[in-house]
């Protein structure tokens, strides 16, 4: 599993995600889904990861003809994580994120995500608004004592993650 | 010594130029980003909020960033 975030950041902060009304898939402090929970956001393709984070640098899909602001993305990391888990959750088929994400309301997600954590699932795996394969969706305070997370790597230069994630999209 | 409330806005308006200096190299990504409605912030933009001095939603919403929160 990857997850992408700012080179200053540790790679297993999840506090960041109480943050308003919260994620795409925890409840925030401002979030109508109670209570508030957090999660770390990870993703099974590196290319996934990476996109999460660019599509809000300024990255439109090459039929809209936006320019990635590659500058900016040089503040990220990818790192890699090995993930054991206990109890996770497949969402994938879920019909409210099954046809097409951007259409579900964070309401919804938010709902389908907090009951899966009420329910004591340690993670859910949900698509991607990329595209690309899951996400793996980890609820940190639900974790059993036998399930681990464990780094593995950081990549520090993406600019080799971009060339292909471009060359794959041309 | 006290600090009047302007000291203080001037001062939280100082350490969220530090964060967002940190967070985007270009100006036109940090630009993008104050403009662009935030699910995490309800659909406001955080250039709105800061015309609210509602600093701590945008430090919020620019650590959920950083820290890699998917929105």
């Amino acid at each position: 599993m990857w997850r992408c975030h700012h080179r200053s950041r540790a790679a297993l902060n999840a506090d960041g995600s109480l943050a308003g009304i919260g994620g795409r898939f925890n409840a925030g402090v401002d979030s109508d889904v109670k209570p508030p929970f957090r999660a770390l956001y990870a993703s099974i393709e590196s290319a996934a990861a990476l996109l999460e984070v660019v599509r809000h640098l300024g990255y439109r899909s090459p039929d809209r003809r936006a320019v990635v602001a590659l500058d900016d993305i040089a503040m990220r990391v990818l790192t890699q994580i090995d993930i054991d888990l206990q109890r996770v959750f497949d969402l994938r088929k879920e019909p409210v994120l099954r046809e097409n994400l951007s259409h579900a309301s964070y309401r919804q997600t938010q709902q389908v995500a907090g009951a899966a954590f009420n329910r004591g699932a340690e993670g859910v795996l949900v698509p991607s608004a990329t595209g690309i394969d899951a996400n793996l969706v980890l609820f940190v305070d639900n974790l059993d004592d036998s399930s681990r997370i464990d780094l593995l790597r950081q990549i520090d230069d993406l600019n080799p993650v971009i060339a292909s994630v471009a060359q794959g999209a041309s | 010594m006290s600090v009047t409330i302007q000291e203080r806005q001037t001062n939280e308006e100082i350490a969220l130029d530090r964060e967002l200096a940190a967070t985007f190299i270009s100006d036109d990504a940090s630009e993008l980003w104050l403009k662009t409605a935030n699910p995490i912030l309800n659909g406001d933009a955080p250039i709105d909020c800061l015309n609210r001095r509602e600093y701590d939603r945008v430090r919020a919403a620019l650590e959920a960033f950083n820290t890699g929160v998917y929105v």
